[in-house]
């Protein structure tokens, strides 16, 4: 089966301002990934791993340096970014950010906000097919009509979420990229969310990649996790496998930082010194080496290649933990 | 020995549209050494709790009844000065945004020093000092270059320990955290709550964590109350809660925490909304609309807080 999106050796960097002349920060570094037709993907790594940059690359709003991408088999690397936001691929491929409050323009009403892009991408032949499809967009995410004549300010938070949810999915996209869709909501709010997300796929066969460094919501919402670390996949695999018992030592670390109901105290050992730095990283050295409990002098002289292990999982180790 | 005792507080804000009834009749205790998690939906009350203690409500605030007793005298009784004297020195807090209660054009060092300044005043050479003692007790790496940095040169987890550097900086009694780690990663949140937690019990303050992650109150805290809609309904040890919640909203809270559940089905949202704290017939509690349990008795006021075991009280007619 094609898949509904494919990148491969996908390159972001950016200029450093106060490091030495011609730094360059590596977000996103020669990294590949596929994710099928209505599948759930978790993309998760700490802050400043790269996650919200790979989002936005594969949302096509920023240019990539180096890199294909491609959607249901049609190269659209190649397409500026300025044509690609007219082109009628635009809708396939949709962005809900993190905090409603701040990606909502706060002038427009709720009705506004969800009648922008389909005005923007569909073209419309009259007012009355835009509030058709406004009102369906607003069933199918559980917003009351009467709440659609409100400003944000008179919604509350997860109010303000599902209207962040309905203006992406009124184009009926084929995948949802979603950038911390939950963080900024108490439980009973991320718990509706959660839901609604789940629901939309089943009911609407969207794709959805889902960043989010909260990995237990992850591991209810998808059916596959990607790990990220400076740049970089360090393991992939089926969330549940993945999360239950790590390969990657960055992976295990991340896990038992995450405190759970009922869980000991000891389970939680928080990562010794600070992130590494993507930087101009030795491209002969593994990146996690600095933090890694069990980092050996290979791991110094030798940058691990990511590495399938069996039963879909992969981890970018020289030394993968015990399945 | 409780550091701090808060019983019977009620805030109303007054505003053009009306009164809000924000806080009703509120009691909790934090102890020396000990964590005091305060938990609830967005809105419930738990900041305005807080910011009554600290002196720190909007303008539009009223304290209308209650006492907040701290190491045996009245916080809510006292005169502003008096108080403001107390806070930042015996009374510390860790605001939520770590660098937005930063000042932006001030170094880190700057700004420990400032309130070292005002609460110990002593010569530059000695405040520089014990800034840098506070940055290293906080574990800064590197805390020489660290005092010159302003916050948009550190990370959120940095910012926050200068954060919690000012709040320590002149050995507070009791330390409110409003959401520390809200914003932060989990490798970065484990790194603040374990040092919030090490200062706890090493130097026997007083901390009550203000927080709507479940599973970081079991890691973290000794006791929890639990708030609606502006009232404490629950307040039990960490064990007692999680095992077996008495409170109709504290059991439907767990239900609602991913942390709580093995897949999707088994996440409960919580139906229906808390009430506007506007309405002038607010029900005696709060959730009875909410709650699937209700009966006649619950529209009886008022409500109190009833012990059903050791240090475990709740606030309903019908426990669960």
């Amino acid at each position: 089966m094609t898949p509904l999106i494919e990148a491969a050796g996908l390159v972001k960097t950016f200029a450093v301002r106060g490091a030495a002349r011609g730094a360059r920060l590596h977000a996103v570094d020669a990294l590949s990934l596929a994710v099928a037709p209505g599948e759930a993907v978790g993309l998760t790594g700490e802050s400043g791993c790269g996650k919200s940059t790979l989002a936005r690359l594969l949302a096509r709003l920023i240019d990539l340096d180096a890199g294909a991408l491609s959607l249901e088999g049609v190269p659209i690397e190649t397409m500026s970014i300025g044509r690609f936001a007219v082109s009628p691929q635009r809708r396939l491929i949709q962005m809900v950010f993190q905090d409603p409050t701040e990606s909502l323009n706060p002038r427009f009403t709720a009705f506004e906000a969800i009648a922008d892009p389909v005005r923007a991408l569909l073209r419309p032949k009259s007012r009355a097919e835009v509030e058709t499809r406004v009102h369906a967009v607003a069933d199918q995410v559980g917003l009351g009509r009467e709440l659609l004549a409100r400003s944000p300010r008179q919604l509350s938070q997860g109010q303000k979420a599902r209207v962040g949810i309905a203006r992406a999915m009124v184009v009926e996209p084929k995948l949802l990229i979603l950038d911390e869709p939950t963080s900024s909501l108490d439980a009973s709010g991320q718990a509706t969310v959660l839901r609604l997300l789940a629901r939309l796929r089943r009911e609407a066969d969207v794709a959805l990649l889902f960043v989010s460094h909260d990995l237990n919501v992850v591991r209810l919402l998808c059916d596959r996790v990607m790990v990220m670390h400076l740049g970089e996949i360090v393991e992939s695999g089926p969330a549940r496998a993945v999360l239950a018992a790590p390969r990657h030592p960055y992976t295990r670390a991340l896990v038992s930082a995450v405190p759970r109901i009922g869980g000991g105290d000891a389970e939680g050992r928080a990562l010794d010194g600070e992130p590494g730095s993507a930087i101009d990283p030795d491209p002969n050295a593994c990146r996690f080496r600095s933090r890694c409990p069990n980092a050996r002098e290979l791991c110094a002289r030798e940058a691990p290649p990511l590495r399938a292990l069996g039963q879909g999982r992969e981890a970018r180790c020289h030394f993968p933990l015990e399945g | 020995m409780n550091a701090l005792s808060v019983s019977d507080l009620s805030v109303e804000y007054r505003l053009r549209s009306g009164v809000v009834r924000a806080l009703d009749r509120v009691s909790f205790e934090a102890r020396a050494g000990e964590i005091l998690g305060v938990v609830g939906e967005s809105g419930s009350g738990k900041t305005t709790a807080a910011f009554a203690v600290l002196g720190l409500l909007d303008p539009a605030a009223r304290v209308t009844s209650g006492r907040a007793d701290f190491e045996g005298r009245d916080l809510l009784g006292m005169r502003p000065a008096e108080r403001d004297g107390l806070r930042g020195r015996d009374l510390a807090i860790v605001f939520q945004n770590p660098r937005a209660a930063l000042n932006p054009i001030r170094s880190i060092g700057a700004q420990i020093g400032d309130v070292i300044a005002r609460h110990a005043p002593a010569p530059a050479d000695a405040i520089r000092a014990k800034a840098l003692a506070a940055l290293r007790a906080v574990r800064i790496a590197d805390p020489e270059r660290r005092m010159a940095a302003f916050p948009y040169e550190l990370s959120g987890g940095l910012c926050q320990r200068a954060g919690i550097a000012i709040a320590l900086a002149c050995a507070p009694r009791l330390l409110i955290a409003d959401e520390p780690t809200t914003g932060l990663d989990a490798t970065t949140q484990a790194v603040i709550m374990d040092l919030i937690r090490d200062m706890a019990s090493e130097r026997g303050i007083a901390v009550i964590l203000i927080t709507h992650d479940l599973a970081l109150a079991w890691r973290y805290c000794d006791r929890v109350a639990v708030m609606h809609a502006g009232q404490v309904v629950e307040t039990a040890p960490r064990e007692a809660l999680f095992a077996h919640a008495r409170h109709p909203y504290a059991d439907k809270l767990l239900r609602s925490a991913p942390a709580n559940a093995d897949n999707l089905d088994a996440l409960e949202p919580i139906e229906g909304d808390p009430p506007n704290l506007m309405r002038a017939d607010l029900p005696p509690c709060r959730f009875s609309e909410r709650c699937s349990r209700r009966q006649a008795i619950c529209d009886v006021g008022p409500l109190v807080l009833q012990p059903v075991g050791p240090e475990h009280a709740v606030a309903c007619r019908r426990p669960l």
